[in-house]
Parts: structure tokens; sequence; C-alpha cells
């Protein structure tokens, strides 16, 4: 009874910058006295990037990384030896595995062979809770419950449709279903997503808001800005597509154009950066230095950035669920945000900032403008803001809710 | 004339192949030098090639841990090396890497050309010493992205775009548009020609109805951010929310695929939009011929192939005024061209169209015989033979 949960949690790789908020929640749940254990596919080199893991050596003995994949010679020697060694450590639960990764080679994605190699770090081990982090990657883990004995978790953070995976197994969502003991969403939106690809309702779920760091996005006292001086906005997030850059900059040439004086500082680094550069210099931004791509910096240097900054743009085409949103709240900053996805849940609109149609940047721009031109509401959004950060995304309020939801999850069908 | 092409892939991209063919035809000795060996399984029918055209795969200079590349190497330093040591020894000294001189050493046993044709710019930066090296004048195509992308890409490769546009004897670009982002880059207006891309019209029987209840629109390109299909369906979302009725299809195949099916699910379009990805050219053919307009919402281009093919289909295009499109779309005329990244202005035009069949009509038939007029392939061969022979004079 006294026995501290074992929770294992799957990411692909760990520790890394751009999933933080997995980072905090792992190390404030194992301070919150659960046993963590943490399975990756592949080693990371960012250990160094977290001050909270620096002071917690010991969260690095819990992490599982799974065999090399490639290159080749890396299978053949390090793999290899891995693959005997853990045969003979563990004879009788690799034996148990190897029945395992047969009777379900053609339940789960990998299959046989591969299926016993690309898993093996999870030969031996006990839990009660196997964690997913990121459902769209699960299909290749979730038949591991059966071997395991033990309840499946599910994380949704962002949408099945626009992941390539359903080209493959257009049938992938049933399949973690059908395998799924719990689920859990981090915005209102992938719940209401989830139904829609077929979640039924006999699997219990819950919503747990990642939480933000409310002592490193700190708002500073600042000269307050006059109407009439240049508007500096800023957008944190990957170049990915999903983030609408493209429609990020058509806005603010769009203020440009109507003679705002106005500054655009993007951070952050993907593979839509070509396209949002070709975006700013065809709007004439970049070289007019209206645009700045600053690129990936690090986590700390983060909230230097906002608190730069009169309002945060974040108008994606798709969304889960946005920290930097609520960062920028935190830091004071009024935030005009898209109606995609979760992106609305993140905002309080009309009081910590506005929601905009998604794809429409004319009216991204008009809210941009009216919040230029009145920088007595930027502050009086911005301390609505960071009221609203720091009631609702607290990272202790946030290993409380996963603690409840792993004892909840575990004590399900106990008493049958 | 004996005409050297050096290009990435072959036979596709299918207008490289359809060029070659036409050079040939006309009685030109034509050598496609490819680095890539393409996939020909869409070309049987225009096999056997005529006499006058070979095609040469170029040695392979990475991925050799693939034994096939491998054997592909060594055979061909073992074909090559022999033919002429001793200049295949001199290209070795004056070569800084093994992958340089694997580059240029097939070039040394082909017979000497009158002209090489680069078909990329990208390809020609690979070759900066070839024209000196076989002594033949070098011409280079700029075909748009080369052009519009150069001052994003890294300063090594910038530079050495660069270089290749002021050492090539001659520059072809397909667009007047391009000719002049050539004069901005490196202020060169000498030899600089204009070529404009085409489309055998009188090979495509065009549509003759245009009278659908519910017009269908049709986009064709590859799923990747220069197209801006994202502008697109907004566009398209907007109009089904003011109730306007219409299908879409996007045909390609491309990054953007599951981003796509994503927003059409996202945007309510589902029942309006189809996400055919990628056919077979003829069933391109077909569908452009079954729909009513054709929208290009890139933000990069040239002059865009698949518009000019649509509109030797009878369609109309609504394009944006990307690149050189302008130049191929006369607006108010063939359609209409919009400003880049102008989603009301798309959409308002698109509707216009949806509501006015009289007007895709006489937008379509219009269209139809503007490549007939200024797209022929016949006009392409001649402007090409008029570079080759420019070229060759200025290397005298």
């Amino acid at each position: 009874m006294n026995e501290p949960l074992k929770i294992g949690v799957v990411v692909m790789r760990f520790p890394v910058p751009s999933e933080t908020f997995i980072v905090t929640k792992i190390v404030g749940l194992i301070d919150a006295g659960f046993d963590v254990q943490i399975f990756a596919n592949a080693s990371s080199d960012d250990w160094n990037k977290f001050d909270i893991l620096r002071d917690r050596p010991n969260v690095r003995r819990r992490v599982h990384i799974a065999p090399p994949f490639r290159p080749l010679s890396k299978v053949l020697t390090v793999g290899t030896l891995r693959l005997l060694r853990t045969a003979l450590t563990h004879p009788t639960d690799f034996l148990r595995f190897v029945r395992h990764n047969w009777q379900h080679r053609r339940e789960n994605t990998p299959g046989f062979l591969k299926g016993i190699y690309t898993r093996l770090h999870f030969v031996g081990q006990k839990l009660d809770v196997l964690h997913i982090e990121f459902d769209t990657q699960a299909l290749t883990f979730v038949d591991l419950k059966a071997y395991l004995k033990c309840k499946l978790l599910l994380s949704s953070r962002g949408s099945f449709q626009k992941t390539s995976v359903l080209d493959q197994f257009p049938d992938a969502p049933q399949v973690l279903y059908r395998h799924a003991d719990g689920y859990h969403f981090i915005s209102n939106y992938l719940h209401e997503n989830a139904r829609r690809l077929g979640l039924p309702g006999s699997i219990p779920t819950w919503l747990v808001e990642p939480a933000i760091d409310l002592e490193l996005f700190n708002p500073i006292e600042r000269p307050p800005r006059q109407a009439g001086d240049v508007f500096r906005i800023v957008s944190v997030g990957r170049l990915a597509w999903k983030n609408g850059f493209e429609f990020a900059i058509d806005a603010v040439g769009m203020l440009h154009r109507a003679g705002v004086p106005v500054h655009y500082t993007i951070v952050g680094d993907g593979d839509y950066r070509e396209a949002a550069v070709f975006a700013a210099r065809q709007w004439g931004l970049l070289d007019a230095g209206i645009v700045e791509f600053v690129g990936v910096v690090p986590r700390e240097s983060v909230p230097g950035y906002l608190q730069a900054a009169d309002a945060m743009l974040h108008i994606s085409v798709e969304e889960g669920f946005c920290n930097a949103v609520i960062e920028a709240q935190a830091v004071e900053l009024p935030v005009v945000v898209s109606d995609a996805g979760g992106l609305p849940e993140n905002v309080a609109n009309e009081v910590t900032g506005y929601v905009v149609p998604r794809r429409d940047p004319a009216a991204a721009a008009e809210k941009l403008r009216y919040l230029a031109e009145n920088p007595a509401l930027c502050r009086e959004m911005g301390r609505a803001g960071r009221e609203r950060a720091v009631t609702l995304f607290d990272i202790n309020r946030q290993v409380e809710k996963f603690g409840a939801l792993y004892r909840e999850l575990t004590a399900l069908g106990e008493n049958e | 004339m004996h005409i050297l092409l050096i290009t990435g892939p072959f036979p596709r991209p299918t207008f490289i192949f359809r060029m070659a063919l036409a050079l040939a035809e006309r009685g030109h000795r034509v050598t496609v030098a490819a680095r890539n060996r393409g996939d020909w399984s869409r070309f049987r029918d225009a096999l056997p090639l005529p006499p006058g055209l070979s095609v040469r795969y170029l040695l392979p200079e990475s991925g050799l841990s693939d034994p096939r590349r491998l054997l592909r190497l060594l055979s061909g330093l073992l074909r090559y090396v022999p033919r002429s040591p001793v200049r295949a020894w001199r290209l070795f000294r004056g070569c800084a890497s093994w992958r340089e001189f694997v580059r240029y050493l097939p070039f040394l046993s082909f017979p000497s050309p009158d002209v090489i044709q680069f078909e990329f710019l990208v390809t020609a930066t690979l070759y900066p010493k070839l024209g000196d090296l076989i002594g033949v004048p070098t011409v280079v195509s700029c075909r748009g992205a080369d052009l519009h992308m150069l001052e994003q890409r890294p300063p090594e490769k910038k530079a050495a775009r660069i270089d290749a546009l002021r050492w090539a004897t001659a520059v072809h670009c397909v667009a007047d548009e391009l000719a002049g982002e050539v004069n901005r880059l490196v202020g060169r207006t000498d030899r600089v020609f204009v070529n404009r891309p085409a489309v055998a019209a009188e090979a495509i029987t065009p549509k003759d109805n245009y009278g659908a209840a519910i017009p269908k629109i049709i986009s064709v390109g590859r799923l990747e951010w220069k197209k801006g299909y994202d502008y697109l369906l907004a566009a398209l979302a907007r109009l089904k929310r003011s109730g306007v009725a219409f299908q879409a299809e996007i045909v390609g195949g491309g990054a953007l695929f599951a981003e796509l099916r994503f927003s059409i699910d996202d945007l309510d379009l589902a029942s309006e939009v189809q996400l055919v990805g990628r056919i077979a050219p003829s069933e391109v053919l077909d569908r452009l011929r079954r729909a009513d307009l054709f929208v290009l919402s890139s933000y990069e281009e040239g002059i865009a192939n698949a518009a000019l093919e649509a509109m030797a289909a009878g369609l109309l295009v609504v394009t944006t005024a990307a690149g050189g499109m302008a130049e191929a779309i006369r607006d108010g005329v063939d359609g209409y061209v919009v400003p880049v990244r102008d989603i009301p202005a798309l959409a308002d035009r698109i509707e216009r169209l949806l509501i006015d069949p009289a007007l895709r009509e006489r937008m379509g038939r219009s269209a139809r015989q503007r490549c007939l007029d200024a797209f022929t392939l016949d006009r392409q061969v001649e402007q090409f033979e008029l570079i080759y022979r420019q070229a060759v004079e200025a290397n005298q």
C-alpha cells in the first residue's frame, strides 16, 4: 500500500528543451514521491540545459534508452551486446518478452524481431502505469501493456489528423482506443477531437493543462510605452507549418503598410523557416529590419525577449495547447492568438488578449493595431494575464493533478 | 548543332524530356548528361529515342554505401580513365577533391558539343570549370526558385549561384521577371535571354462544356509551401461561409499532404475539397478538362507549367502575381491575376467566376488561344536555337 506508484513515461528523447513541460512534470512527480522511470528512443545531449536536472543527478538513472537503430554498424556491435546482456541478466523476463512479441507480432507496428530489439529497454520492468506522452507516437508501444501487466495511459498533445501516421495506419486511433485504460488531454479541443475520431465513452479521460515556470517567466518594471512608439511584437515557437508564421508575418506586413511603427521578433527555428523568411522578404520586412529571426535561444533567455516586447502574436493554424502563450501572459504581455485548436482556451478573450479567426491575418492586424494605439489597455491586459497564469498554470497544481490522475487510474477496476 | 544538356534527374521532369526530344527532332544532336537515374516507366511510349538523342548518366559522388552506386562509380572510372589517361591525370591534379574529379571525368570522353546547356542554376554551380575544360560556351537556365530564393541561401551556396550567373556565356530565363532578377542580383543584361515555357496545346483536346451547375476548382502542383495552398484553403473557407457552392480538387503529392488533409477537415471543407494526391499526367489532363477553373495560389513561381497545361485544356486561370505568372495570364482576359498573399482578393475573383459560366467560357477559350499563339513548342525550340547560336558566336 505504501509502495510508491511506478510510472513509466515514454518519450522520444529525454530531456529535450522543446519539451520542457515534460521535464518539469517528471521532476515534480519524483519530488512528490512517485517512482518515475523514463523510456526514450534515443539519448539526448541537452542535459546541461536544465538547471533542475543538474540539481538531481539521480534522474539520469531513471532514463532507459532503446538500443541504437542506425547505423547498422552500431546495431551489430552495441545493439547486439545489449541484446545478449539483457537475455543473460533477465533470462525469464526476456523469454517472456520474446513470447509476447511473437504473440503480438501482427498487431503492433514494429513486428516480431524489430519489436524485440527496439523495445529491449522495457525488459524486466515492473510498472503500475505506462504513460505514453505523445499518442501520435504510441502505435509502437501500446501492446507492451500486456507484457508489463500495467495500466496504459495515453496523452494527446496534438491533433492526429495533421500527422502522417494516418496515411500509413488509417485506423491508428482505433488501435490506441482499444488498448488505452485512460486518456489524458491537454485541452478540451483535443478531447473533442478524439471524440470525433471515435474515442469511446467507456475510457476515462482527464484534462490536465501543462504548467509553466512562473519564476522564470516574470514581468519586469519598464517605462510605460507611449502611443506612437514602436510597437514591439514577439512570437516564440518552432518555425513549423502549424504555427502559422506566414500569416503572422502577413499581419505585421499589413500593420507596417498601414503606417504603424512596428517591430517583430521571432524566436525559434524549424523546417518552415525557409517559408517564413521568404514571406518576410516578400513583404520587404526583412531588409527594412522590421522582422527579425533570432533563431533558437537558450530557455533562460526567452523571458528577456518577452519582457522586451509589447505584445505576443501567435496565430497558429493548428494547436493542441500553447505554453508560449501562457508564458507571455505570465510576463504581462497582451496576446493575439487565432482560434485554432486549443488556443482559445489559452487566453481570456478581451481580458488577457484577443482571439481572432484562424487564417485571417487582417483580423490579427486590426487587433494588434488597436493594442498599439492603446498602451493603457496593454498594461491592463498584461496584468490580467499574469494573474491568469499564476492561478491556472502553476507547476505544483499540475503535479498534484497528475498525481491524482495516476492514483485514480491505478485504482480503476481494483474493486472488481 | 550538338547540344549537351546537363540536368539532375532524367527523364523527369517532363518539360526537360520534351525539350530534348524537340531539339533532336529538329535535326540537332542532343546529349543529355544526367546526374541521377530517373523513372522511365512513364516515358515508355517515347521509346525508342530518336537517333539524335542520347542519354548518359554521370557518376555518383555520394551515397556510396549503396553497393550499386559504388559499382557504378567503379565501372565508370574503369571506362573513362583508360580512354584519355593523360587528360584524366591532368584533370585529377587540377581538382581539389576526388568528388570534383569524378564529377568532371566523364566529360573528357564525351564527343565535344557546340554548346552546354545547364537546365538548372544549381546544377551549373557544380560545374564552374566545365566550359573552359572542354572549350565550349555555356547556357544556364533560371526557372524561378533558383533566383527568388537565392538571397536566403547559406552564403557559400549563394556565392556559387551568383558566380554561375556571371560565368555563363548566356543566361536563359523562363520569364521577363526572372531576367529582371538576374539584372538586380548581378547587374547582367548582356546575353540574358527570355524563353518562356511551352505547352503542346494542339495535342490537347480542350474542354467544351462550360455550364457546370456546381463548378469545380482545380489546382495542380507539388504540395509545398511555395504553392500557397494554405491561402487557397482560407479563400475557399470564406466562399463556403458566404454560401457559394463549389467543388475543388488539389492534385499533387508532397511534404504538406497530411497538413493539408488536416486543414481541409479543420476548415469544414471535407465535402467540397478533395486532396487527390499524385496521379499520372494523362489523368491530370482528364481532370483539367472536367474542371471549370484553375487556381494557382503560389507566392513563388517562374511560369508554372501546370497553369499552361490548364490553359491549353481550355481552362481559365486565377493566379497570384508570383514570379512570371502575370506574363502568361492577362488579368481579366485569360483569367485573373491577384496579388500574392491576398486571401480576400483570391476569394473575390474565384467567386466572380463561380457564379458566371459565360465569363468562365469566354476566359477559358481565350486562355487556350493564348497557348496556341504564344506558348508553342515550335516557338520555344526556335528561341533556344537562337540562344545557342548567340552563345556560340560570343565564344568565338
